[in-house]
């Protein structure tokens, strides 16, 4: 049974791992293969700061909402594990801020110690008259991947540097289940008009002093066009762009001057913080998260694609709920094709 | 007495923030630290500079919350301006957890810190052997940095610093009109205060820059304090111990009580030990005092005797101690005037 995976930023990679985890032991003629035309540091998550927040609105996606408790809840578990450092895994506080009251988030449950702000702390951003307060989890891409990359390669998933072309490409090589993780460019695979560029840019900088994410909210101009600081175990994360539809890739002087200006303003310390570095990156945006199964008729074969794309500016956020619930389409392909006796999650 | 000259004495962060706040106070004196350590040398280096208040048992509490809002209101405008990463001030979250029920529920700094709380059950989770908890933002002033930005405030004032080691107070009653002995644990050798005793703490200073929280156990001897470039990691109250070598035995029991907190802390690096001699009082010694030797009169103004909580209380007590030299002056050019009649 040959499953190949496209794609290896937080997505591939978790799926892989979920789908390997749960049903080598069970299915020995498993071979898991993963494709990429980018792998770490390269991808479209290395780029990303890995907070673990979703968006203040959830649209009412409720789905999605467990999705993300489920990867909260499973990280948190981590934290306390040797693998944790490595792993790229460490708590941190934070303000999300407002101009005007916002309604409670749906994952304020799911956080740890999520209250509002009092006025003193209020002090401290002029011109914000709301905010929140809570505890969550930063999982760094730069250490996520790798580790992610160790465990695979140490349990005989093989990798692969090629973009792949079609589907079919991999089913007439043999392969009998294809996983689509390929984020930004699922279009180029199969065409989706709902998958759009969320397009952001981040200026890096030397500021260890700053031990809080701040992310600001301008409810009107929608998500994280609005200024915020993540730090990190290397460096902090400055950003606030979000275009919607814009593919460029190249950084822009303007959204530099926007991100810088409207940080310094936030935290005056900054100004004296050392820029390291810039980058701009495609959030695979998408009004829900595409999570199922294809079948797809070959001649007289019939070939399974998993899709998991779309995860917008939330990838790290969701991607464990999500591989989780690509192992479990994976479980029932098995089923179907009578490869399992009972799935992995019964047992008799 | 158009300018009165005013000698302080220490430049740990007593010293140096008392000699600021003088300056400020009193603008027309000119103020000169002595002191035979300076950053990064003093004991003042070695803490990791949290503003979590001790409390001294004789000194009134109102007199300590005013201490400490003073000072946690000083900070908090740094840390909120351009200069905070020069003053090495910045704000931190955490918790701080006990295994048994806490002496009193809310602490009498609960509403200084920034939103003070009671830890939830989930929080709690991540503690299996402790039981209560709070959870509260608050401000760290790291050393040296803090120490180094007071000393250019000071240059800046045009205060001249010398490394120099005062034996006695009287040395100094040629040259200066008035001492200000901010000498902490040296105190008790330089006016011979018995009261005055040490408590020793040996840290680690640690490389773990994904430590973003602090912890802090209620019984004062573990604690995990992030600093801008090294997590502290806490430590010893040794009443009555003078050493100031580091204990390899000690260093080791430290690193695991603090691993059991925060296993993360495992793959620390670059494990720098430090000890420091708290100089511990029943109640800070924020006095004016005249000495007297053979018809000449010094007066003198003790700011010392801050034990485990300097950094919480420092501008408070420097500001007091500033008052009594202005009202030293006060008398100075009182008896001076009237000496021209």
């Amino acid at each position: 049974m040959r499953v190949a995976v496209i794609g290896a930023g937080v997505i591939g990679l978790s799926s892989a791992l979920c789908i390997q985890e749960q049903f080598q032991s069970l299915l020995p003629s498993l071979e898991l293969e993963v494709y990429a035309d980018h792998f770490t540091p390269h991808t479209t998550s290395d780029g990303a700061a890995g907070l673990w927040q979703p968006y203040v609105s959830d649209h009412g996606n409720l789905q999605e909402t467990l999705w993300n408790k489920e990867t909260f809840d499973y990280l948190l578990g981590q934290l306390h594990s040797p693998a944790a450092k490595e792993m790229g895994l460490f708590l941190i506080s934070g303000y999300n801020l407002f101009r005007e009251p916002p309604p409670d988030p749906s994952w304020k449950n799911i956080v740890l110690g999520f209250r509002n702000l009092t006025p003193k702390e209020l002090e401290l951003f002029p011109g914000y008259s709301h905010g929140w307060f809570n505890t969550a989890l930063m999982l760094e891409g730069r250490s996520y991947l790798p580790w992610l990359t160790n465990r695979l390669t140490q349990r005989g998933v093989k990798f692969f540097h090629k973009k792949v072309e079609s589907f079919q490409e991999l089913f007439s090589q043999g392969v009998d289940v294809v996983l689509n993780c390929s984020g930004m460019r699922s279009g180029d695979l199969q065409p989706d008009p709902e998958l759009q560029p969320g397009r952001g840019q981040i200026i890096r900088v030397l500021a260890p002093w700053v031990k809080h994410f701040i992310v600001t909210h301008d409810l009107k101009s929608g998500i994280y066009n609005s200024p915020y600081v993540i730090p990190g175990s290397e460096f902090t994360v400055l950003g606030g762009i979000y275009q919607h539809g814009n593919w460029s890739e190249e950084n822009s002087a303007k959204d530099h001057k926007s991100i810088w200006d409207s940080c310094c303003q936030l935290l005056p310390a900054l100004q004296k913080a050392k820029i390291v570095g810039e980058w701009s990156g495609l959030r695979p945006a998408r009004p829900s998260v595409r999570l199922e199964r294809e079948s797809i008729r070959l001649g007289n074969l019939q070939a399974e694609v998993i899709h998991n794309y779309g995860h917008g500016g939330f990838g790290v956020t969701i991607h464990w709920g999500c591989a989780m619930a690509a192992a479990r389409l994976f479980g029932t392909i098995l089923q179907e094709k009578q490869q399992l006796a009972t799935p992995p999650g019964s047992r008799l | 007495m158009a300018s009165p000259k005013i000698a302080v004495v220490g430049a740990g962060v007593i010293g140096l923030s008392t000699a600021l706040c003088i300056t400020e106070t009193c603008p027309s004196s000119s103020v000169t630290v002595l002191s035979d350590q300076f950053s990064p040398n003093t004991t003042s280096d070695v803490a990791a500079g949290m503003l979590i208040p001790h409390i001294y048992p004789d000194t009134p509490i109102h007199r300590q919350k005013q201490w400490f809002r003073e000072t946690f209101t000083y900070l908090f405008a740094i840390s909120n301006s351009a200069q905070a990463s020069e003053a090495g001030i910045h704000l931190v979250s955490g918790w701080q957890i006990f295994k048994s029920p806490p002496k009193e529920e809310l602490p009498f700094w609960s509403d200084i810190v920034l939103g003070f709380r009671p830890m939830s059950e989930v929080e709690l989770q991540k503690f299996p052997q402790h039981r209560f908890g709070q959870a509260f933002t608050t401000l760290k002033c790291d050393c040296p940095p803090y120490l180094l930005w007071l000393e250019k405030r000071l240059k800046a004032t045009g205060t001249q610093m010398y490394t120099r080691k005062v034996a006695d107070l009287w040395e100094l009653h040629r040259e200066y009109d008035i001492v200000v002995n901010c000498t902490g644990m040296g105190a008790h050798q330089l006016v011979g205060d018995k009261q005055l005793f040490p408590v020793r703490g040996q840290v680690l200073k640690v490389h773990a820059p994904w430590v973003t929280q602090f912890i802090r156990d209620g019984d004062g001897l573990t604690y995990i304090y992030p600093g801008i470039h090294r997590v502290t990691l806490g430590g010893t109250r040794e009443k009555g111990s003078w050493s100031l070598s580091p204990d390899a035995g000690t260093t080791r029991d430290i690193f695991d009580r603090c691993c059991s907190l925060e296993p993360s802390l495992q793959g620390a690096q670059d494990i720098e030990v430090k000890v420091g001699l708290r100089p511990s009082r029943q109640c800070v010694r924020v006095q004016r005092e005249v000495l007297s030797q053979g018809g000449v009169k010094l007066p003198v103004v003790h700011n010392y005797g801050h034990g485990a909580g300097g950094f919480s209380v420092h501008r408070g007590t420097a500001k007091e101690a500033a008052h009594l030299v202005e009202e030293c002056i006060s008398v100075l050019q009182g008896s001076s005037s009237r000496a021209k009649l």
